[in-house]
């Protein structure tokens, strides 16, 4: 059964933009220095619902979904509502916490983190002329896009009708401009979806030709089909497979809106 | 005919980039370049006859899609456009139809044995969905069923797009695997008593996939179970009418539908088409809502009725089936020559090929890029269509090319598109 909007969208915060901390503590000095020396992990958690753990790792940090070592201090989250106010910096009842309550000091640079990942999500048009800025951002929305695919999947309902009547199979995604690549795997119940090569031969290859198409498709400002005719978008092999993730990758939009 | 080393679509191209300006997606639906081969492949075409087209780039190709299967008899037979001349000239599109609407009524009712009676709109798409409604106006039941994967058009209900759609859209549309008469009866026990209509093609052809020729007893066992039920069978022959049969795919295969719609073939290519049902469902048809702008424009029915009469004058099926014959053992033997296990499904008259060792079309798609490069239009994620137009001499080249484009696989490695 489909979740509702705010489940769906806690989903995408707690597995998708959550995640995206590792990838902003490698772009960013500021954020890199604010992550260096983590030494708790640091769940979140939605009562019956996802969560997810921002743990120590090679002096930085990374972001699990998988159960949280010990020693973990827990955000509890009563509801979809209050976790997705919380993340979108709207008013809410602050998270009740749990277990290593002695990190509790040290949430402010949680806080700090996730504001400079909400910025660079979220940034101004302004901002957004800066290239390093620009790349940044578009390094984050891919992250983003790659983890909200197996939560759309799971969980948006015009997503999971669309990939009910998709060939399973093996897709990737090369945006070679921006020095991106991407994998994920339809087997006709899940998907899974990470960064990098695909771990088998895919069975269909979506290229994209530069950086600007590239950009443009992140920030839900391209014309796909278009961008094929032209050549900007590349798509070889199982035409209806990426079809089937296109309206995938076209539903974080409905929940996490881009920048405008 | 050209043989060019390489094969130029700048114009194609140069019109696709003016397009994206001012049309959506530049060139939406069946038609897009992202469905077939962009890049590699015409955009825009610019005149025909026969068995051919010319690109605007100059390019000629034998049309083995033949628009997508409305040219049924060649490209600008002269008798049809005759025909449709000769009513354009004494009038289009006018306040009220034209006496041809009640002829070609006439002659289809006379052609297909349980109609009592024809309408006719523009696009196959209008008369599924109208169908639809007819069945669910004469039993006062929601429920469609449909074989997962077929195509009946491009409306809500239907539409393989994604965009724009609501779950109300397709919520008492339900499917059953194709030749799967046991999940079919299954479905209709659960929704026992609110299915309105049952819709089937009269084989399944699949974009993106081999098409599967019924089942014995498949089509036979939906009649009786409908017929059991009260539910009406709408048979769906948009796309195979008047390739297997003058009186409706469904003497091809021995069973016998309600309602059944035709479009593409019917007119040689003029936008035409058709629904005809029993004398039964005559009364609630006459109680669904049936116009548009341009549906009783006489020309496009003038074309039909010389187009139905050349296909019965000429053999035309007959024709096509020999035609088809031809082309499959010669493709199959060139798929074998050059070590190719090839999958090759369909009626002879509108037959897909696809490679056995894969199911993600690379090869496909590589082979058929080469066919076109080569001057023979073939479709790889797509049936194809023979007209009347294909004689021994457009099967013999097609072979000829197709023999080439088997040989240039040897230098496409698995997985990727060269």
């Amino acid at each position: 059964m489909s979740a509702s909007f705010a489940d769906t969208l806690a989903h995408l915060h707690l597995a998708a933009v959550l995640p995206a901390l590792e990838d902003l503590v490698r772009l960013s000095p500021p954020a890199a220095e604010l992550a260096r020396g983590w030494n708790f992990p640091l769940r979140l958690r939605l009562r019956g619902g996802p969560q997810a753990t921002i743990v120590p790792r090679d002096g930085s940090i990374a972001v699990t979904l998988d159960p949280p070592p010990r020693g973990a201090l827990t955000l509890n989250f009563l509801s979809a509502r209050q976790l997705n106010r919380t993340f979108l910096r709207q008013p809410a009842l602050p998270p009740a916490p749990t277990g290593a309550l002695w990190h509790l000091f040290q949430l402010q640079r949680f806080t700090k983190l996730t504001q400079r990942l909400d910025a660079a999500l979220q940034p101004t048009r302004e901002a957004l002329r800066d290239p390093a800025v620009m790349e940044r951002h578009l390094q984050l929305l891919f992250k983003v896009l790659i983890g909200a695919l197996p939560v759309l999947a799971a969980h948006d309902p015009v997503a999971g009708h669309t990939l009910a009547s998709t060939p399973p199979g093996v897709g990737a995604i090369r945006m070679d401009g921006l020095g991106l690549r991407g994998w994920m795997r339809w087997d006709g119940r899940r998907l899974v979806a990470a960064p990098g090569d695909a771990p088998s031969p895919p069975d269909v290859q979506i290229s994209f030709r530069d950086a600007p198409t590239a950009s443009a498709a992140l920030r839900g400002e391209l014309d796909a089909m278009a961008a094929v005719g032209l050549g900007q978008i590349q798509i070889r092999g199982l035409i209806p497979l990426a079809d089937g993730l296109s309206v995938a990758m076209d539903r974080v939009e409905s929940y996490l809106k881009p920048a405008t | 005919m050209q043989t060019p080393v390489t094969r130029s679509f700048a114009k194609s191209i140069a019109l696709f980039e003016r397009a994206v300006d001012v049309i959506p997606g530049g060139i939406y639906g069946h038609n897009s370049p992202a469905a077939t081969m962009p890049g590699c492949s015409p955009y825009y075409a610019e005149r025909a006859s026969g068995a051919r087209y010319w690109d605007v780039d100059g390019n000629e190709y034998i049309d083995l899609l033949c628009g997508y299967g409305p040219i049924v008899l060649g490209h600008h037979h002269p008798e049809v456009e005759e025909a449709a001349d000769r009513q354009r000239r004494a009038g289009n599109t006018f306040n009220h139809p034209a006496p041809v609407m009640v002829e070609l009524a006439e002659r289809l009712v006379n052609l297909v044995d349980f109609a009592a009676w024809a309408v006719f709109g523009k696009n196959g798409s209008d008369m599924t969905t109208w169908a639809l409604q007819v069945a669910r106006e004469s039993t006062g039941r929601k429920k469609i069923l449909k074989s997962a994967g077929a195509y009946h058009g491009s409306h809500a209900w239907c539409t393989p797009g994604h965009g724009g759609l609501i779950e109300e859209d397709y919520a008492h549309i339900h499917a059953f695997p194709w030749n799967d008469l046991e999940a079919f009866n299954d479905l209709v026990k659960r929704h026992q008593g609110q299915i309105a209509g049952v819709i089937v093609t009269a084989f399944h052809h699949p974009a993106f996939g081999d098409s599967q020729l019924p089942a014995p007893g498949f089509h036979a066992g939906i009649q009786e179970t409908c017929r059991r039920e009260g539910i009406v069978l709408i048979l769906d022959d948009v796309r195979s009418g008047f390739r297997l049969h003058p009186g409706g795919s469904h003497r091809f295969f021995g069973f016998e539908p309600d309602l059944i719609c035709f479009s593409k073939a019917i007119a040689n290519g003029h936008p035409l088409s058709a629904a005809l049902g029993r004398a039964e469902l005559k009364r609630a048809a006459s109680r669904v809502f049936l116009t548009g702008s341009f549906w009783n424009s006489a020309p496009p029915m003038a074309a039909a009725l010389a187009t139905l009469g050349i296909i019965e004058r000429d053999q035309v099926i007959e024709k096509m089936a020999a035609s088809g014959a031809r082309l499959r053992e010669g493709m199959q033997a060139a798929a074998k020559r050059h070590g190719r296990s090839i999958r090759y499904t369909g009626p002879d008259a509108m037959p897909f090929l696809t490679f056995a060792e894969e199911t993600n079309f690379y090869l496909s798609q590589a082979f058929c890029r080469e066919a076109v490069r080569l001057g023979v239009y073939l479709h790889p994620h797509h049936n194809w269509f023979l007209s009347a137009a294909h004689e021994n001499a457009e099967i013999e080249e097609t072979l000829r090319v197709a023999d080439a484009a088997f040989a240039a696989l040897a230098d496409v490695p698995r997985g990727t598109f060269a």
